[in-house]
């Protein structure tokens, strides 16, 4: 199934527009969260969200829970698509939870941000390859980042459990767990450049332009995650808008209706 | 087409200061991560899916720019979006500045003028424009650029771990056919990308752990390898 | 958005032509023959009258750093090291642009009268390219046995200056100092060998001097 969802914070408040199974929750001043209707995508899947934050302003978007992806019928990948859109002065962070690529789905996921030159972005994505037990399925996962119309990253990852040459030491070193934070805005930046423990690698990764990258690669979840919360800690709250911030008023009616409940496989 | 300026530039005996850099392979090595022949060859193949048509494409569309009035600056921040972490940039623009110092007494024109002019470009933009003074194609390039990265690997390994040279061929050998079809992957792209001016068609793949361990080589107390 | 990488890199002329005034003087020889010792030798030697950046290719720790602080007087900011992949001779020899591309740099920065480049620690056949160097000195020592000079190669027979280090210990070696000398006049010609030792007071005074009239009859370009 396909469905495009649309968020855009103005000085105005939040807007939304939810596209079953991709539904958007208000839960806090300048704060929505992500909630897949029904279960997590399925292969054959195209859903996607576009988010604009006006200049000035301030987003927190989040989910609620771990994004599980399985198999369809047939072998077509489940795809999600977001395109980003920060502002002049604005500050937008995308910190979804977790995404599981369970064994036999294939997921392709893409995050287009455009920036404005002094615009902040923080966008936190975290891989899992497979429920414990498995080896995962496949996953393509796409950040590009533009500020001020000048490429700062144009980051592809291509992660498979069962495939030799992409688990290796050339791929993801037989780690299960892919985690990276981006950090863009005027001035960032982070002293601390890499460490290795029993179970992870990481490393700061500074761009060649205004912003950095952390990478994580884990076994377990908990692990990686535990390395991007220090992280996006140390990454701040970027820049607040100088106005104050009227509350969220609500989205628009949803155009269609919620679909009734999906089996959950 | 296979003149003797292509050859050239497959030549490793050109001094283009790729010989002190490894491709990955020392910190691999060093984090225990490869250590055979056959950890070697799944090494290769991994950095020509994921890495290689990054390479291939970028060569193959320099070879191509350089054919009228570029703007490389756009290109070689296209590639540097693409590689996140600064220590390969570096590799990258050392390698590139050697190279070019090598193929500017070879030849003279406006594309190797103007890549002069950047100061330390990326290696795969002189490869590729060094191509095109030499006659070749943008195939040419592509492939050139996939013969470096395998072959830099392959001669790090030989030394680093003393494999045999021979089976260390025999895996160079193995995996001529995927470089083959990464590099013909690559030209179609290439030639989109330069017709309409916009580098956000070529590839950008890459992988995680070679990454960071480019960050943890260079934080290394010695090393044998600049890169 | 200033180009963030670019690093200060030297300007690629056409052509080769060198931009600097320095007198560019490579340092090989065998490992353990003391080619860092007499790095820092010359450094604490020529300090104050010429201003000196140095270049190494061999294995370099911060240990090596500190030492060369520590005992050559030259700070941290005129050293450069260059990996060589394992290649010590390519490095100087066949394929010298990395070489090039940190003496030129150090040159640019510090505009010195002189840049050491010291080789990886390597056998009797790797000398320099004099693409990359204008003189050369190898390093051999007693320990090494008496018998090097005679058996020749390039470092021994050609290079600018030969000197024989560790004489103190020609003894306990069973070196014959005259045998070494006279095999590399019979092997060197004109050219100049010194027998010193390193640890004597003054012991790096004939290769200083050598340096220093080098200097002085350099033309740049």
């Amino acid at each position: 199934m396909r469905a495009a969802a649309t968020l855009d914070a103005t000085g105005g408040g939040v807007r939304w527009r939810d596209a079953p199974p991709v539904v958007l929750r208000p839960t806090g001043r300048d704060r929505v969260h992500l909630v897949h209707a029904a279960g997590g995508p399925l292969g054959g899947d195209e859903l996607s969200l576009r988010a604009r934050v006006a200049a000035g302003c301030a987003l927190t978007v989040s989910s609620v829970a771990a994004t599980v992806v399985q198999p369809g019928v047939g072998a077509a990948p489940a795809s999600w698509r977001v395109d980003l859109t920060v502002g002049a002065g604005a500050c937008l962070r995308w910190t979804p939870q977790a995404t599981v690529v369970t064994d036999a789905a294939t997921f392709h996921s893409a995050v287009h941000a455009e920036l404005a030159e002094d615009a902040f972005l923080l966008v936190r994505e975290q891989v899992l390859l497979g429920r414990s037990g498995q080896a995962g399925g496949r996953y393509r996962g796409g950040l590009a980042v533009t500020v001020g119309g000048r490429p700062l990253l144009r980051h592809e990852t291509v992660l498979d459990g069962r495939d030799p040459d992409l688990s290796g030491p050339a791929g993801s070193g037989g780690y299960r767990v892919l985690g990276t934070l981006l950090v863009a805005g005027p001035g960032v930046t982070e002293e601390q450049r890499g460490g290795v423990e029993a179970d992870l690698r990481w490393a700061v990764l500074p761009l060649a332009g205004p912003g950095y990258l952390v990478l994580v690669l884990g076994r377990t979840a908990t692990a990686v995650g535990a390395v991007l919360d220090g992280h996006e800690r140390l990454a701040g709250g970027g820049q607040r808008p100088k106005s104050a911030f009227p509350p969220i008023t609500g989205g628009f009616p949803q155009a269609t209706p919620s679909p009734a409940g999906r089996p959950v496989a | 087409m296979t003149t003797p300026a292509v050859l050239l530039l497959a030549d490793s005996r050109l001094p283009s200061g790729s010989h002190a850099h490894s491709g990955g392979v020392e910190m691999a090595v060093t984090a225990g991560l490869l250590s055979t022949v056959d950890d070697l060859l799944g090494f290769l193949r991994g950095r020509l899916r994921t890495t290689g048509p990054v390479s291939a494409g970028f060569a193959a569309a320099a070879c191509l720019l350089a054919a009228g009035p570029v703007s490389w600056a756009d290109w070689d921040d296209a590639l540097s979006a693409r590689i996140p972490a600064p220590e390969l940039r570096t590799a990258s623009r050392a390698q590139g500045a050697a190279l070019l110092r090598t193929v500017s007494r070879i030849w003279s024109t406006p594309a190797l003028t103007g890549l002069r002019e950047l100061g330390r470009p990326h290696q795969l933009l002189v490869l590729g424009a060094a191509i095109a003074a030499g006659g070749g194609t943008g195939a040419d390039a592509a492939a050139l650029a996939l013969h470096h990265l395998v072959g830099g690997a392959c001669s790090a390994a030989v030394r680093l771990l003393g494999l045999d040279p021979l089976d260390v061929a025999a895996a160079q050998g193995a995996v001529a056919g995927l470089a083959a079809e990464v590099a013909a992957e690559a030209c179609p792209t290439a030639e989109l990308a330069v017709s309409t001016v916009d580098s956000s068609v070529l590839p950008a793949t890459g992988a995680p752990l070679p990454e960071l361990l480019a960050v943890a080589h260079a934080q290394l107390e010695v090393s044998l390898f600049a890169s | 958005m200033h180009r963030e990488d670019q690093l200060t890199g030297p300007a690629l002329g056409g052509g080769g032509h060198r931009h600097s005034r320095a007198l560019r003087v490579g340092i090989g020889g065998p490992v353990g023959g003391g080619k860092t010792a007499l790095v820092a030798a010359l450094c604490r030697s020529l300090a104050g009258e010429l201003s000196v950046a140095v270049v190494t290719n061999d294995i370099y720790t911060t240990e090596d750093a500190d030492f060369l602080r520590r005992n050559g007087v030259l700070a941290d900011e005129r050293i450069r090291a260059v990996r060589t992949g394992c290649c010590p001779h390519t490095a100087i020899r066949d394929d010298i642009t990395a070489n090039l591309d940190e003496v030129e740099e150090l040159e640019r920065l510090h505009d010195p009268d002189l840049v050491l480049v010291e080789s990886g620690g390597d056998n009797l056949t790797a000398t320099f390219s004099y693409g990359l160097i204008d003189r050369q000195i190898f390093v051999v020592d007693v320990a090494g046995g008496d018998k090097v000079p005679r058996k020749g190669g390039p470092g021994v027979t050609r290079s600018d200056l030969l000197v024989i280090n560790k004489i103190d210990l020609a003894e306990l070696v069973g070196a014959d100092l005259d045998v070494m000398r006279r095999d590399s006049a019979a092997q060197r010609g004109d050219r100049p060998t010194v027998l010193i030792s390193l640890r004597a007071e003054g012991g790096v005074d004939p290769v200083a001097e050598w340096v220093r009239e080098s200097v002085r009859a350099h033309v740049p370009g």
